[in-house]
């Protein structure tokens, strides 16, 4: 086998590879220098990785949870209990509207007393403030101001 | 993480999803460490890495109820946080990532000076390949490699074919080899 690519040497590093592949690999390694240093520098390399310490400035998001306010979290399916629950909740409020109306259509349906007669209506007369001569007054052209009397 | 730990997850998972706050508190302090420290690998920038971690767990929150056990709960948290990562990336339309030094502190663990600064540099190398390999490549070696990840568990938080990971995984560790040689 010719020496593997570096790719092919991380066939050694875990539990996941396995079978012929994996076997054909170890077996270059055990013979070849150069890829049993490469294979090295890959074992150091993940177990350098593994030991890296922990970045400094990690939130503690535990002390300062806080958890989001109700309408923030999805709401839970409502059984049916839950409806007539809530339902029952507003059955005041609407009995008072109920009540309400039915007072109301009572008052309409309701036959009053007669009202006070009406007073007469205003004389036509009274539009003669929109006239070209104003009450009393004398007239400059005598066929207009005629026909305005006539038509009031 | 353990079998026993990820059936932790699903047990209190499920009492966030029945309306527990406190089990989804449980959940928040158990995995904001993790899910800090994949966004900050792959954002890049600490301050918007938080933002991002806070994001992931109200996204989480709200949605708790839609999580099924059939999903580890840790897949489908990093699936959430893997997907506003590349929303960010793809907004800010950023293919290749500042260096290291540009925001991100590494801790030094180990005693002693020369072993410190041993450690420091070598970290600091690791850590400025890490930025260097694509972030296709990044994302994959960061959940196998320091979050542990199964095969499996990496296909379904990334949404690929089993076979595609495995590929995938081997090309980025080479990037990453190639990147540590440079």
């Amino acid at each position: 086998m010719p020496c593997p690519r570096t790719r092919l040497l991380c066939a050694c590093l875990d539990p996941e590879w396995a079978g012929r592949r994996r076997a054909l690999v170890e077996a270059h390694v055990a013979r070849c220098p150069i890829c049993e240093a490469e294979l090295e520098a890959l074992r150091s390399m993940t177990a350098g990785l593994r030991a890296l310490p922990d970045p400094a400035g990690a939130p503690d998001v535990a002390r300062s949870w806080r958890p989001a306010p109700a309408g923030r979290r999805p709401a839970r399916r409502r059984s049916f209990t839950d409806i007539l629950l809530a339902g029952l909740g507003w059955l005041p409020a609407g009995a008072a509207v109920a009540a309400s109306l039915a007072v109301g259509i009572g008052m309409a349906d309701r036959t009053w007393p007669a009202a006070a007669p009406a007073s007469p209506p205003a004389s036509m007369a009274r539009l003669d403030v929109f006239g070209p001569v104003p009450p009393g007054g004398l007239c400059a052209a005598g066929d207009l101001c005629g026909s305005a009397k006539e038509r009031t | 993480m353990s079998a026993e730990a990820d059936l932790e997850d699903e047990q209190y998972a499920v009492r966030a999803g029945a309306g527990d706050d406190h089990a989804y508190s449980w959940l928040v302090a158990r995995h904001q460490g993790a899910v800090y420290r994949y966004l900050v690998r792959m954002i890049r920038v600490p301050e918007t890495a938080r933002d991002l971690t806070q994001d992931t767990f109200l996204r989480a929150y709200q949605a708790i109820r839609a999580w099924r056990p059939e999903a580890k709960f840790r897949t489908w948290l990093f699936r959430i946080a893997h997907n506003l990562a590349l929303d960010h990336l793809r907004r800010a339309g950023r293919v290749r990532m500042e260096p290291l030094e540009s925001g991100l502190e590494i801790p030094d663990p180990a005693p002693g000076p020369e072993r410190r600064l041993e450690t420091a540099q070598r970290a600091h190398r690791l850590e400025r390949a890490l930025a260097a390999v694509a972030p296709a490549h990044r994302e994959i070696l960061l959940l196998r490699e320091i979050e542990g990840m199964s095969y499996e568990d990496i296909a379904r938080t990334l949404d690929l074919n089993p076979g595609t990971v495995r590929s995938r995984i081997a090309r980025a560790r080479a990037a990453l080899l190639a990147a540590l040689k440079d």
